[in-house]
């Protein structure tokens, strides 16, 4: 987020060293894209994000916020049984979580709309509400990812934080996903925030949170911390060895194994058709970290320097880097 | 006490008094985002606030300093923002927590948080620049001079408070404490502009 306030005036034109590392800055970005995977379907400006509809050969959809910086979701429009994204799938994990089926569900960032469409394939029978900031996304999901909104899924264009405050209403399940390109906002890590989600999960209700971490730093200590001070149980899974990390945070202070998580999940397969192997992804990922020791301030409203923590290195939790 | 080292002083107000703006105003961000989100909403009302704030300084700068400005007259000025900015922790939450029960949706929430918490230190701390400016010159043909001068050096002040916040302050102190020290760094503005006006009447006896 950047502020401007005094309209800045040049008085002298800029030497040629200075011209050049300006250009630099204003054109790295979009000189060394990252992926470049398929043609440009949609480009737009909204009021958070420069959004991008990619469509591969393959026929999947990417949706991308910076070139640089890979991509938010990837979809085949129609087939909502293909989960690409490695965190998508482990963040299913936390059905194994979870005692019962799903009733009432709550996602926080909508992205393509991957996994609420997902969801609806497998659990039929449940409820979504989900809370996406930029009403520009929501058009982009529906017009061109396959995204559809009915009866059972509401979308509000909201805060996730302030739509949770707002709203009362409780669930057996939270994803919180909400990131600008690859940033958490503050105030959706703090105790604070965490203490309004734990407020609104049913008993045995679990928090899934996505948690996008290059490597071992502060921030992601702190996170590991401020999960651990809120709620009774946390698990880590690693999404398929990558940078992204779901957090597992239960309402209910009994414990689960690695192999009541497995077995549940295999409960879970039964009857339905997974895209994945989800026992597997369980079983693969599965770490316990409610009782991990980690060197980290608990990040709150008032102190959660995010993005500066980011940088800094952390020493490695008790028991190993994760 | 010189002239010189009085303008300084000056200069150094000015630029710390930039330097306190800025950092309110990203601190700012902080503090409205857990009742208000962090929309663009919440950034457009916190920055339209801080600009409202700042005209009205600088137009009741204007106006005060065409009777005259002095020493005294801006350790005054500077006084009020100080207690403002000094006890914000203490009554910024309630008033957040209120017009958030009041519920006037997505964008009048924060801007109207914005106006009740923001306008009144900003408009005090806009004051500064225009009533310096005859501190500095007596010669009114110079007075362009010196307002540029004041200006440009203000705007440096905000560049550090700006990158000083975001970069060092929200890190160090969180948003509390790093308000409490906005209101102790203007306090130390405030005595040091009464030590001014100490030492301007002390050279205004000798001439006589």
């Amino acid at each position: 987020m950047t502020v401007t306030t005094t309209p800045h005036r040049r008085r002298r034109p800029l030497p040629g060293p200075a011209l050049a590392l300006l250009a630099l800055l204003l054109f790295w970005p979009v000189t060394a894209p990252a992926v470049e995977t398929g043609r440009m379907l949609f480009e737009t400006d909204s009021l958070y994000h420069h959004i991008m509809v990619i469509e591969a050969q393959s026929g999947l959809r990417y949706l991308s916020f910076n070139r640089a910086m890979g991509h938010q979701s990837a979809v085949m429009p129609g087939r909502p049984e293909v989960l690409t994204f490695a965190y998508t799938q482990s963040a299913f994990a936390a059905l194994a979580f979870l005692e019962r089926e799903p009733q009432e569900v709550l996602f926080m960032g909508l992205g393509g709309g991957s996994m609420p469409m997902y969801l609806r394939l497998l659990f039929p029978q449940a409820r979504m509400d989900i809370a996406e900031i930029d009403p520009e996304v929501v058009r982009v999901a529906e017009k061109y990812l396959g995204f559809k909104a009915d009866d059972k899924i509401q979308v509000a264009v909201n805060d996730g934080r302030l739509f949770m405050k707002r709203n009362p209403k409780s669930y057996d399940l939270i994803f919180l996903d909400a990131y600008n390109d690859h940033a958490v906002p503050f105030h959706l890590t703090t105790r604070e925030f965490l203490e309004l989600a734990r407020a609104r999960l049913k008993p045995g209700g679990v928090v899934a949170s996505n948690v996008w971490s290059q490597g071992l730093n502060r921030y992601f200590t702190a996170q590991i911390k401020t999960y651990q001070e809120v709620f009774p149980q946390l698990y880590l899974l690693q999404a398929g060895g990558g940078a992204n990390y779901i957090f597992i945070a239960t309402q209910d202070a009994r414990p689960v194994s690695a192999e009541q998580a497995e077995q549940r999940a295999r409960a879970l397969t039964q009857g339905r058709t997974w895209s994945f192997d989800l026992a597997a992804r369980v079983k693969t990922e599965y770490a316990c970290y409610t009782s991990r020791r980690v060197e980290a301030k608990t990040l709150t409203d008032d102190f959660a320097p995010v993005n500066l923590l980011k940088t800094m290195e952390a020493s490695a939790p008790g028991e190993g880097r994760p | 006490m010189s002239a010189r080292f009085l303008a300084w002083t000056v200069y150094f107000i000015a630029f710390v008094s930039g330097a306190v703006v800025m950092a309110f105003e990203i601190l700012g961000s902080r503090v409205l985002a857990p009742f208000f989100g962090n929309s663009i909403f919440v950034w457009g009302s916190l920055i339209s606030v801080f600009m409202l704030g700042l005209a009205a300084g600088y137009y009741a700068g204007g106006v005060l300093s065409s009777r005259g400005s002095s020493f005294k007259g801006l350790a005054l000025l500077l006084f009020a923002p100080a207690l403002l900015i000094s006890f914000f922790p203490i009554y910024a939450w309630p008033i957040c927590e209120w017009l958030f029960e009041l519920d006037l949706g997505q964008r009048l929430g924060p801007l109207f948080a914005s106006l009740f918490l923001f306008t009144l230190p900003t408009a005090f701390l806009g004051t500064v620049s225009p009533y310096t400016v005859q501190l500095l010159v007596r010669d009114h043909r110079l007075a362009g001079q010196g307002a540029g001068n004041l200006y440009a050096i203000g705007t440096c002040g905000s560049i550090l408070g700006t990158i000083g916040t975001s970069f060092f302050l929200i890190l160090w102190l969180g948003t509390k404490a790093s308000m409490t020290l906005l209101g102790t760094v203007l306090l130390f503005l405030v005595v040091a502009a009464w030590g001014c006006q100490m030492a301007a009447a002390r050279q205004e006896g000798k001439k006589d």
